[in-house]
């Protein structure tokens, strides 16, 4: 009896322990932003063109969460699509001073500060357009992992580019994405948390 | 006796069969232009009949092509549209080209395009007659 009650308790011990290494081992979620090396965090100062052809550092946006969008002026579908997204729920959570919205061009070659004025201008409500030179630019992007790849040559080239869009609290600290298919409930909810609501 | 009566019914059995692709095309709005001079166009298309292919689509305001974005992880991409391959409009079904897929992208356009502006598209099918439709304009945060 004794005996039995020995191997019984030994098998109580082995069923723990591996309960105890599959939950150390469980699945953790992937980060929706591609980059090449493992980036954890997102950002950092930056200094950019506004729309009026000044310099525009990013302490700037301090004081206020913001989202960030990386696009060019000449996509007509995903990057309109994503702003108007963006203008919509802002306008659901009651203020455009609820979080900045910036629209940053991956396309420094054809957005200068008239064309991204232009584009951040269209929608109706406050979207800070910013361009930059190529060096600016790319080191932004490399900054906030962001990809982007001109296709195509002469005057009509697309740029496949990342279009997550990328949230900062009022610190300039990155907290969280919306991905480009997420849906307006989700990305509510996120903007939600990062006003603080 | 029997005979021509089934040969009758025979030739008006196949005569109602294999209909043609009966299309229409509706539900066509862009958002406004910005300076870059490009827009993107989306419509439905309605097929009543057979199977058909949209596989191009003419613009007088510009140059007009047909366009896919996908999503790669993340990224975004916009290619043209194959055109010896087309979209399929199904049997008796829908073709969807609206945000974030399938679109129509009109480029070099001389004048912005503001909110309230039409503009008219062709569509061009494999199988069927071109079909006219007017896209309205809407502004940008819709």
């Amino acid at each position: 009896m004794k005996k039995l009650r020995i191997v019984l308790w030994v098998l109580v011990a082995a069923a723990l322990a591996v309960a105890g290494i599959l939950y150390l081992n469980r699945p953790q979620p992937r980060p929706a932003v591609q980059s090449t090396a493992t980036q954890v965090s997102f950002g950092g100062p930056f200094t950019l063109v506004d729309s009026k052809g000044e310099s525009f550092s990013s302490s700037k946006l301090a004081g206020r969460p913001y989202a960030i969008f990386f696009g060019f002026t000449h996509c007509p579908d995903v990057c309109p699509t994503t702003l108007a997204k963006l203008v919509k729920l802002r306008r659901q959570l009651g203020s455009d001073d609820a979080f900045r919205i910036v629209f940053v061009t991956v396309d420094p070659e054809r957005d200068g500060p008239r064309e991204v004025g232009q584009y951040a201008g269209l929608f109706g409500a406050p979207v800070i357009g910013l361009t930059g030179s190529p060096e600016q630019i790319a080191k932004v992007k490399k900054d906030y992992g962001i990809y982007s790849e001109k296709v195509g040559s002469g005057d009509t080239y697309t740029v496949d580019h990342t279009a997550t869009v990328l949230l900062f609290d009022k610190n300039q600290k990155f907290q969280s994405t919306i991905a480009p298919d997420e849906t307006d409930a989700a990305a509510l909810a996120k903007l939600k948390r990062l006003i603080g609501v | 006796m029997l005979k021509p009566a089934a040969f009758a019914l025979l030739l008006v059995l196949a005569s109602c069969s294999s209909p043609g692709p009966k299309i229409s095309a509706h539900d066509a709005w862009a958002r406004e232009s910005g300076t870059a001079g490009s827009i993107a166009a989306y419509l439905t298309v309605e097929n009543k009949g057979a199977a058909d292919e949209l596989v191009g689509v003419r613009s007088s305001l510009g140059m007009a092509m047909l366009h896919e974005s996908s999503m790669d992880g993340g990224i975004m991409r916009m290619r043209p549209v194959d055109p010896s391959e087309g979209l399929m409009v199904p049997s008796n079904g829908k073709l969807l080209l609206g945000p974030g897929g399938s679109h129509v992208m009109i480029t070099g356009l001389k004048k912005p395009l503001h909110a309230g502006d039409n503009l008219g598209l062709t569509l061009l099918f494999r199988n069927s007659k071109p079909q006219h439709v007017s896209v309205s304009v809407r502004p940008a945060a819709q």
